[in-house]
């Protein structure tokens, strides 16, 4: 019996209907670089675990790093006792799951010494050795899962990350600053593939022009052409976060915020009907990458929008279990010490069928947003803005020059309604979801195609 | 166990060790729709160690350290040292030993027996925010820090805090969050709190938008804590070399009327993240980051501190120096004198989504969340919604006008260390839309 089976034989006999224990071990190697010079290398390894009991439909959840038997009894009889104050609980019913599975690494993360690591990050530097203002951290881990539920689930599971985040300064007496990052579930050989040597290099290149021949960009209500990053931050603010169900249940009300989007909205037309939005956490290597989620659901694609209508939403078992509906499989957890949420996984726009070129034709006078710095929306995720980094001016369907800072500040409403055409090609850029309290920082992905939008006001 | 690893990695040659034993337990009831949805509960024990060797800095966690795995544990960390290259700007940590001041009222024993009385003071947080809908957490615990250095420092804390997070929600499009945070639960006041949210959301129903452009601003202390928590981040001198920083390069001049006083005060009563030393062992102690408009300190280590040929200010972080408590100095009027000075303009409550477009220039925006009213004749008129401040940071703190003589110890969501703060009214604020 694993120690996650003693914690789910702990709870039964506290009375409890359901328990569910994550045991966790985690692996980590980190490195950060800053201005050329080594700051600091970690090497860690946390183990613990998490447990969640519901006791006459009241829930609790508990956490330790203690891994005794008798730590485990002790707490789990104090979390049995403080869970009778919760209100009812009903989850949804699930499939219980017994597997185990590991993710393929061509190039296992730790067999890669960490001189190679650091070689790799000093390569990198070199290229933006010019700037005197430069951030590099690196990190990888490998997290060894244990999930057991009293219903009989137990999946065994073997996650490895790896993780690269960049910030730095281009210009001297103006300046633009940009944060890069790549992240993947899988084996060294990705870090390969991300091809940031060359990213990097022409995002330097791209802001010194900005800075040096940039224009005052247009004002008032033009074309804009959007790139996947830009589609990415937009799906992901305002086609992903108003979809969590536990936002719409009021669960998130005094942390991540509710949603504009009610119970009722399902069905209800939001953006033009060539715009379908997805999450789907099955996008191998991706930073969202998952097979079953911490609740043991097995992952799938859902459509939230589809044909620009309000289609799915995401669920755990718990806020399912509140609309009598079955799971999709989205509840994730930062870590052993984390409960379960309703959660993003690689949120994106689907491809049209336009080749970009076809995006700017037709457009007399308009914008190419093609990176951002700024963005934010307010926690109902009706009013966003995001403030561009690269962008150019596209003149008589050509781009031409650097443009400085366009900011679109409009509704999601406004935003969905104005696309009118979008491309063929998708790419996915990682970042970090924050939701949950305590604060529970989540590697996604988010992206799209490129996105043409008619006639939306540009500001600043 | 501490010692014996020490001495360990001396004799491997490893030197400015740092070595902490900490141990925390924490209880968390979420409440959603004005009910416990859950509770949470946490133990934690674990060693923090730091080391040197050859300038190459390492650090690690390490949670099951026993005497059978302690020569291996020390052998490979030394190992992976020996891969990495020399940090050579890397000055050393403090010597020691120390006296340490002791803070009061930064523990409660009383709250290690909260279980039984805490979901009653949730449910009449519930019940005084009635009829609106609440929605937050009520946290609390206790913990403790074992601080061994190689340098002669033995140091030892233990602390206890609460923190109480309620958002009441009068309509979809009308709430208001109130927060408490401390060390001793007499400090709490919870049923008041929910009261103050519920009426302020109440005040807050049919929100109009509004012609968008300049207004004088007073911020609540929960909204302006959230730009104070990012002017404590940017007077470390790891942000200011990282390029993160808009005080860079601004030590001695004015970068804030002079009605801004901003302190790191790590010895404060009740103050949740007070603490007598600081991550290296050094005897914390109050450090004015901004006095009357001008620049006088960023925050230090004892290596950047060598490197930029400073004092350490008691901030360690051993990588990233970090404030304590970031306190602004209170004004002399209340809030409704506030109010009246202000005339004409907005009143936001809270603030989330602070986003940087350059945090050299300090060009941000940030998104007014909850209540937010319009002034006029120095009353409350009307409240307001679809706003977003857009501004400069430095600007913003140039133009403060004032500050009301009463502070609140702020921690919500998005401000996870904390900060005390008035409120506060700033001039010629832009506020942009979606319109």
């Amino acid at each position: 019996m694993t120690l996650a089976e003693f914690a789910v034989e702990q709870g039964k006999t506290h009375g409890a209907g359901f328990v569910d224990a994550r045991l966790e071990n985690t692996r980590s190697r980190s490195f950060i670089l800053k201005n050329g010079i080594p700051e600091l290398g970690s090497l860690d390894e946390r183990k613990g675990i998490g447990i969640r009991l519901i006791i006459d439909g009241r829930q609790g959840f508990c956490s330790t790093n203690n891994l005794t038997k008798k730590a485990l009894t002790r707490l789990i009889r104090r979390a049995a006792s403080t869970a009778r104050h919760s209100g009812k609980t009903s989850l949804a019913k699930a499939q219980p799951v017994k597997r185990k599975m590991h993710i393929k690494q061509k190039q296992k993360l730790f067999s890669v010494s960490p001189e190679e690591n650091l070689s790799y990050l000093a390569e990198l530097d070199s290229v933006a050795k010019g700037l005197p203002l430069r951030y590099f951290s690196f990190f990888m881990s490998q997290t060894d899962t244990v999930y057991a539920s009293s219903e009989g689930a137990h999946i065994e599971s073997s996650k490895p990350y790896v993780g690269l985040h960049t910030v730095f300064t281009v210009g001297k007496k103006v300046t633009m600053q940009r944060h890069m990052e790549k992240v993947s579930i899988g084996g060294y050989e990705n870090v390969k593939k991300w091809c940031f040597h060359e990213a990097l290099a022409g995002e330097i290149c791209a802001l010194t022009k900005n800075i040096e021949k940039g224009t005052p960009c247009p004002k008032g209500n033009i074309d804009v052409v959007a790139s996947p990053e830009v589609v990415g931050i937009i799906v992901h603010e305002s086609g992903g976060h108003p979809y969590e169900a536990d936002r719409i249940l009021g669960r998130e009300a005094a942390q991540a915020g509710e949603s504009f989007i009610t119970l009722n909205m399902r069905g209800k037309a939001i953006g033009n009907s060539m715009v379908d939005v997805v999450d789907d956490p099955t996008v191998r290597n991706s930073a969202g990458y998952y097979q079953y989620d911490d609740e043991g659901v097995k992952a799938r694609r859902k459509y939230l929008m589809k044909a620009g209508r309000i289609n799915e939403f995401l669920h755990s078992r718990e806020t399912a279990g509140s609309l009598g509906i079955r799971s999709n499989g989205s509840a994730r957890a930062s870590a052993y010490n984390r409960e379960p949420i309703p959660r993003m996984s690689n949120t994106f726009m689907l491809p049209g069928t336009h080749k970009f070129d076809e995006l700017l034709d037709g457009i007399k006078k308009g914008v190419f947003i093609k990176s951002f710095m700024e963005w934010n929306i307010d926690d109902r995720r009706v009013h966003q803005k995001y403030v561009g980094n690269e962008a150019y001016l596209i003149e008589d369907g050509e781009i031409t020059v650097p443009v400085r800072q366009p900011v679109l500040e409009l509704s999601t409403h406004t935003l969905y309604r104005s696309i009118d055409a979008i491309s063929d090609k998708v790419e996915l850029f990682a970042g970090t979801c924050g939701k949950g309290e305590p604060m529970q920082g989540m590697p996604v992905t988010m992206g799209g195609p490129s996105i043409r939008l008619r006639k939306i006001r540009v500001g600043r | 166990m501490i010692r014996l690893l020490i001495k360990e990695l001396e004799r491997l040659g490893a030197d400015d060790i740092v070595m902490s034993l900490h141990t925390f337990t924490e209880t968390q009831i979420k409440f959603v729709n004005s009910v416990i949805a859950t509770t949470k509960m946490w133990e934690d024990t674990s060693y923090r160690l730091f080391f040197a060797y050859k300038k190459r800095l390492i650090s690690t966690t390490l949670q099951h350290l026993t005497k059978s795995n302690l020569k291996a544990t020390a052998s490979s960390l030394v190992s992976f040292a020996k891969a990495l290259q020399p940090k050579e700007d890397y000055f050393g940590i403090a010597e020691g030993s120390f006296n340490y001041k002791t803070i009061r009222d930064t523990y409660d024993g009383s709250i290690l027996d909260l279980d039984s009385q805490a979901p009653d003071i949730v449910k009449s947080a519930i019940v005084a925010a009635k009829p609106t809908r609440l929605g937050g957490v009520f946290e609390y615990g206790t913990g403790h820090t074992h601080l061994l250095t190689s340098n002669g420092v033995d140091a030892e804390t233990r602390g206890s805090s609460y923190y109480l997070s309620m958002r009441a929600l009068a309509a979809k499009d009308a709430s208001a969050h109130e927060v408490r945070a401390g060390c001793m639960l007499k400090h709490l006041d919870a049923e008041k709190a929910a009261k103050d949210a519920s009426r302020t959301a109440l005040l807050a129903r049919d929100p109009k938008g509004i012609k968008l452009g300049k207004y004088d601003v007073v911020f609540e202390p929960l909204a302006f804590a959230n730009l104070l928590d990012h002017v404590g981040n940017a007077a470390s001198m790891f942000s200011v070399e990282a390029g993160l920083s808009f005080l860079a390069g601004k030590h001695g001049k004015k970068v804030a009327s002079d009605k801004v006083t901003i302190i790191d005060d790590p010895l404060i009563p009740n103050g949740v993240q007070s603490t007598p030393f600081d991550d290296e062992g050094v005897p914390t102690r109050r450090t004015e980051i901004i006095k009357e408009g001008v620049l006088k300190n960023y925050l230090f280590n004892t290596s950047l501190a060598r490197k930029h040929g400073k004092r350490t200010t008691g901030n360690a972080g051993l990588v990233c120096p970090r404030p304590w408590n970031v306190v602004m100095k209170k004004g002399k009027y209340n809030k409704g004198e506030l109010l009246k000075k202000t005339g004409k303009g907005l009143l936001i409550t809270n603030l989330w989504y602070t986003r940087f477009q350059n945090y050299l220039t300090g060009q941000f925006s940030t998104v007014p969340r909850d209540a937010i009213f319009i002034i006029e004749d120095g009353e409350l008129k009307g409240a307001v919604k679809g706003i977003r401040v857009s501004d400069d940071l430095p600007r913003m703190l140039c133009s403060v006008v004032d500050s009301s003589n009463e502070s609140r110890q702020i921690m919500c969501w998005e401000t996870e260390s904390p900060v005390i703060s008035p409120a506060v009214s700033v001039k010629d604020v832009n506020i942009t839309g979606s319109k």
